[in-house]
């Protein structure tokens, strides 16, 4: 990949820059004692890890909403967010499945009285896609209908990947 | 701090953090945290720098993740990002005048303890490779630490940086130059 203006140009060959390089021992000493002083501990990253988090969490409340309708004709909204994690839940308490993607429109008349579910999942080597595929249309019916007092419409599944424990 | 998820493989980490999954984002966050921050920290030399990088980067990542078109490759992308703030906070200190940096204050395990251990002369060796360190462009710089500290390969490298293996090479052979002549007399 190496062309004119890259500027690799008259270098000698890397497998003796290498082995000239590897071979100052004091060098390397100096170099890994270097490597040493930066090695971030638990407390290092604590305070970034809650810094970022809380950015992200005040994000997420921003986020877009799912507009959805209850049985007596109210409109709602519930952030998008939270209707996933509903249906995600609902996917991962099925034995050899995980929920990837998801994907939930409002549907029905009146609009958002109902919701049509798209979903991609990742399945475990050796559990049959049929079967389970009812399993999980099943748990994220009544998940929706339970959490959310909404009926699915439709429910499609795609098994994308296959994991093995 | 046991906190990292393993459940999950990294697309589908990937695939929910970027439809609002918090959880799975923390779980990247984990799994990616202390590697970002051991390369900024390793790079840049100053911590408080190496942590605003790495909080830079991760949220970053979290607000741009629906352009990751390869979700696997979020590894390669998250270095990518990281690599490209750390070049820019050494191009904007080398515009200003030069900062001394205390080597009492390079690694947070100078207690005091280590310093009894080692000898005076090795202790100077390191402070002065510190200083030589300094001295190579952020691009040198850059792309030996992905190589020779974090043990990327060439081929690693030039993915991460997105330039050809030939420039890796290049920067790597220079920077080694630029470092042996530099601790010359001192090792």
């Amino acid at each position: 990949m190496s062309g004119p203006n890259d500027g690799s140009g008259d270098l000698p060959d890397p497998g003796e820059v290498e082995l000239e390089w590897n071979s100052d021992s004091h060098l390397r000493d100096v170099i890994d004692e270097y490597m040493d002083s930066f090695e971030p501990g638990p407390d290092d990253t604590a305070g970034v890890r809650e810094r970022i988090l809380k950015i992200v969490r005040e994000d997420i409340r921003r986020g877009p909403a799912t507009r959805l309708t209850t049985e007596r004709g109210n409109p709602f909204a519930i952030a998008d967010a939270s209707v996933r994690s509903i249906v995600r839940d609902a996917v991962d308490a099925v034995d050899g499945i995980r929920a990837r993607s998801v994907e939930v429109t409002p549907a029905g008349e009146p609009q958002g009285s109902a919701a049509e579910v798209s979903l991609t999942v990742a399945m475990r080597a050796g559990v049959s896609f049929t079967p389970t595929a009812e399993v999980v249309r099943t748990k994220v019916a009544e998940a929706l209908v339970s959490q959310l007092g909404i009926p699915a419409t439709t429910i499609d599944i795609v098994a994308e990947d296959v994991y093995v424990d | 701090m046991a906190r990292e998820d393993d459940r999950f493989d990294i697309v589908t980490l990937v695939v929910r953090a970027r439809e609002g999954d918090i959880e799975a984002f923390e779980a990247l966050v984990d799994r990616y945290e202390t590697k970002l921050l051991r390369f900024a920290w390793r790079t840049l030399g100053d911590k408080q720098d190496a942590e605003d990088v790495v909080q830079d980067t991760l949220v970053q990542a979290w607000k741009s993740l629906t352009a990751l078109a390869e979700p696997a490759a979020f590894g390669t992308w998250i270095y990518r990002m990281a690599s490209n703030r750390c070049t820019d906070v050494l191009r904007r200190r080398m515009a200003r005048p030069a900062e001394a940096q205390d080597p009492a204050d390079m690694g947070h395990h100078a207690d005091g303890t280590a310093s009894v251990e080692n000898s005076v002369e090795a202790r100077t060796a390191l402070q002065h490779f510190s200083q030589v360190i300094q001295t190579l462009s952020s691009e040198q710089r850059v792309t030996w630490v992905l190589h020779q500290l974090e043990g990327l390969s060439y081929s690693e490298v030039a993915t991460t940086l997105g330039i050809s293996e030939g420039s890796v090479r290049g920067r790597i052979h220079r920077a080694r130059v630029a470092i042996a002549e530099g601790m010359e007399g001192w090792i």
